[in-house]
């Protein structure tokens, strides 16, 4: 499985943009959630759920 | 009961994003290497928190975007929450907001077409209106974009003592159902006209700068008479 550097930066920049808005939900902040965290949160899951299928496959589990 | 969900939705929150912050840093420590470790780590800190927090900011845009507070944040709403929080004011919206007729989330109450579509649409539009202004595509004082729906009011007048008793609702009852007539045609504007949201024109200001000093009293009774005797007869 390669580096998951990627993932990180996306998700950490997500989670911070969500509890940015929960607390200021202004409405550039919730611009920002909705259209900026959401595509990154996406992002970085489908990209981290086909490194693990990619894996398993690797490993003939798949 | 609003400021209770609103705090646990912020204690919820600062809880899942500093565990997720502490999983994140501990798969950052170990320097791009995945091993089994990492492996465990990753799934939580991903995949289940992230949805988690998704899902728990999403509930924090459902919640307050019902909110006046949250209409009056834009610049361009603000003549319509001032008048309607001011209490010289005429407009059904001032009249149902003094009155209590809507306790609480008035904008919605009334803007929301009922329905689960009703609800979507709402939604769908309400990131419309967030693009608009947020780029600065937007020119005021804005218009209304479709047709207000009379089910919005009937959903609370229909069938009440003092809806049945006017006669005149009577043989509308067929022209209210297909919105062939407006309610407001005889009930008065349900916010400031355009020309008093243009800027520049006199009351404008006032209408910017909040209820208390809101000295204009819109929808008066001269005007609204003006104003039913200016519709077409049919």
């Amino acid at each position: 499985m390669r580096s998951l550097k990627t993932e990180l930066i996306f998700i950490l920049l997500g989670v911070l943009i969500s509890i940015v808005y929960i607390f200021y939900p202004t409405p550039f902040m919730m611009t920002l959630f909705v259209f900026v965290a959401h595509p990154l949160f996406i992002f970085a899951m489908i990209s981290f759920l086909l490194e693990v299928k990619k894996d398993l496959k690797d490993k003939e589990v798949l | 009961m609003f400021t209770e969900t609103v705090q646990l939705v912020q204690v919820l929150g600062v809880v899942l994003v500093v565990a997720d912050l502490i999983l994140l840093l501990a798969i950052a420590l170990k320097g791009g290497k995945v091993n089994t470790v990492v492996k465990r780590l990753a799934f939580p800190a991903l995949i289940v928190l992230p949805i988690l927090i998704a899902f728990l900011g999403n509930y924090h845009v459902f919640e307050t975007s019902k909110k006046v507070k949250a209409c009056m944040q834009c610049h361009v709403m603000k003549p319509f929450a001032n008048d309607m929080l001011n209490d010289t004011s005429t407009t059904l919206a001032a009249r149902h907001y003094q009155h209590n007729w809507i306790p609480k989330d008035q904008c919605y109450g009334c803007h929301k077409d009922y329905g689960l579509n009703g609800t979507l649409k709402a939604k769908l539009d309400g990131y419309r209106h967030l693009m608009r202004y947020i780029t600065r595509t937007y020119v005021e004082p804005i218009q209304y974009r479709g047709e207000f729906q009379n089910a919005n009011c009937l959903s609370c007048h229909q069938q009440t003592k003092a809806f049945e008793s006017v006669e005149m609702h009577r043989p509308l009852s067929s022209q209210f159902a297909d919105n062939s007539i407006s309610c407001m045609n005889c009930h008065g504007r349900a916010h400031p006209s355009r020309q008093f949201r243009t800027p520049g024109h006199p009351h404008y200001k006032d209408l910017m700068s909040g209820p208390a000093s809101s000295q204009h009293s819109e929808g008066n009774t001269e005007e609204l008479k003006k104003f039913v005797e200016s519709l077409p007869n049919n």
